[in-house]
């Protein structure tokens, strides 16, 4: 009874995937159709009993996103950068900077050596 | 006309449709009652024998019988175009397991699993959130976007290992069929068993991370913030979201039963003990996710992370190092 649906590379197994993904959507469309409920209630946005002019943007900013994962989750990389830079000390600020660019500036120098030699 | 009767009928009603949607409901149904049991409640016990068909009223009620609530930022719409997406990537998923009468396979197949599985679902999730938008809707979707970038490469490596075993020995290449039915193999040597092992822990990981079961379940922090990603969804968006939800808990069951436990394997799977230990197994592995669920509290968002990172991340990626050396030597 089990039979193999063998494909020779994996952009036929997709596509194949995928019109699996549409027949089975449409499926579920059509019985969601059939007994979707018929009433809908509009009401105001729920902000713990607030008017909606308490907050300034209905969603956040996506540099949040990038603010929590910087500060938390990569919290010691962060704390050693803040740490290396903010010293109170003006030359400690200028030497992180200079090391820095510095690097930037030997990687630029060694890929152009090389991409001169590979050329 | 035999093979598009096949096709329909694994679509539709086993793996596919039917089936996928029982099954959901059904683990959906067992992570309750075990839990209440670990928590000396007695669980659904109302609709059907044992009240195993309470997550089917529950769905029916939200589905079919309460009203939809929105405000004049909901697209609930969309929501539902993107639940419905996601239940049928999961149901699609399934066609690629032995379990499927009509098995697709091909070399990388697994690419295509994940394609389907770990972008599709979650994204799904998070395309109905951004729908029915709210602040703390936005605040449980940036907690659910964090677990991803972690979760994701976690799930996809620990799944990888026994590819890469079986790929050095079996053919198609990187084929979720091929390795399901060659697995059992690999744990009775103890040189593959240990990355078998570090992957199956990290996968159980994943498991409970992309259940947002506790400890995990930051993204949804229930009183934090109200119901973080989903607190907008009601009626049908409720009813298809927690679907959804069960799908994408089921399939990744499934997954880890197939791929790092062998499934029913080394007995067929139209055999007496071949079910028995396919049922077995899939029972253990939601067993102890409910465990888990029921031992823990919530994790803050980044202890949360750590957790995934160092339990799921790491041995994944050692067990997928490990099993590439010992392929090499």
């Amino acid at each position: 009874m089990a039979e193999l649906m063998y494909f020779n590379n994996p952009i036929e197994t997709a596509v194949v995937a995928s019109i699996n993904l549409a027949v089975a959507m449409a499926v579920l469309g059509l019985i969601y159709y059939f007994i979707r409920p018929r009433s809908r209630r509009i009401t105001e946005v729920y902000l713990a009993g607030e008017g909606e002019e308490i907050v300034s943007s209905i969603s956040p900013s996506p540099l949040n996103l990038y603010w929590f994962f910087i500060k938390r989750f990569a919290k010691r990389i962060y704390d050693y950068l803040v740490g290396a830079m903010h010293t109170g000390n003006l030359m400690d600020w200028v030497s992180y900077m200079v090391s820095w660019y510095g690097l930037l500036i030997l990687i630029s120098v060694l890929a152009v050596i090389a991409y001169i030699v590979v050329r | 006309m035999e093979s598009i009767a096949l096709w329909l009928v694994s679509l539709i009603v086993f793996p596919g449709l039917l089936f996928t949607i029982a099954l959901a409901l059904f683990t959906q149904y067992l992570v309750r009652k075990w839990s209440g049991r670990l928590q000396k409640r007695m669980g659904p016990t109302y609709v059907g024998p044992f009240g195993t068909l309470q997550p089917l009223a529950d769905l029916i009620k939200l589905v079919h019988a309460k009203e939809e609530v929105v405000h004049r930022y909901s697209m609930p719409g969309l929501a539902k175009f993107f639940g419905i997406l996601g239940i049928a990537a999961g149901i699609s998923a399934m066609l690629f397991f032995p379990l499927s009468p009509l098995r697709i396979v091909s070399d990388y197949d697994y690419l295509v699993y994940v394609y389907l599985v770990s972008i599709w679902i979650p994204v799904s999730l998070l395309l109905m959130s951004l729908a029915m938008p709210g602040p703390y809707t936005s605040i449980g979707v940036s907690r659910f976007l964090s677990f991803i970038t972690v979760m994701e490469p976690a799930y996809f490596a620990a799944l990888l290992t026994p590819m890469i075993l079986a790929s050095a020995d079996y053919k198609p290449f990187y084929s979720i069929y091929a390795t399901s039915i060659t697995v059992w193999r690999y744990w009775v040597n103890p040189l593959t068993a240990l990355p078998l092992v570090l992957a199956l822990i990290a996968a159980i990981v994943t498991l409970q991370a992309k259940a947002m079961f506790n400890p995990f379940n930051i993204p949804e922090a229930e009183q934090e913030i109200i119901a973080g990603f989903e607190t907008e969804f009601s009626g049908p968006v409720l009813g298809i979201a927690s679907l959804l939800h069960d799908v994408d808990v089921a399939v990744t069951a499934i997954s880890i039963v197939y791929l790092l436990l062998g499934g029913p394997y080394p007995f067929p799977h139209l055999s007496i003990p071949g079910i028995l230990v396919l049922i077995v197994k899939y029972l253990a592995v939601v067993f102890v996710a409910t465990v888990i669920r029921n031992a823990f509290g919530r994790y803050r968002l980044e202890q949360a992370l750590y957790t995934i990172f160092k339990y799921a991340l790491v041995p994944s990626l050692i067990a997928a190092v490990l099993a590439t050396i010992y392929v090499w030597m």
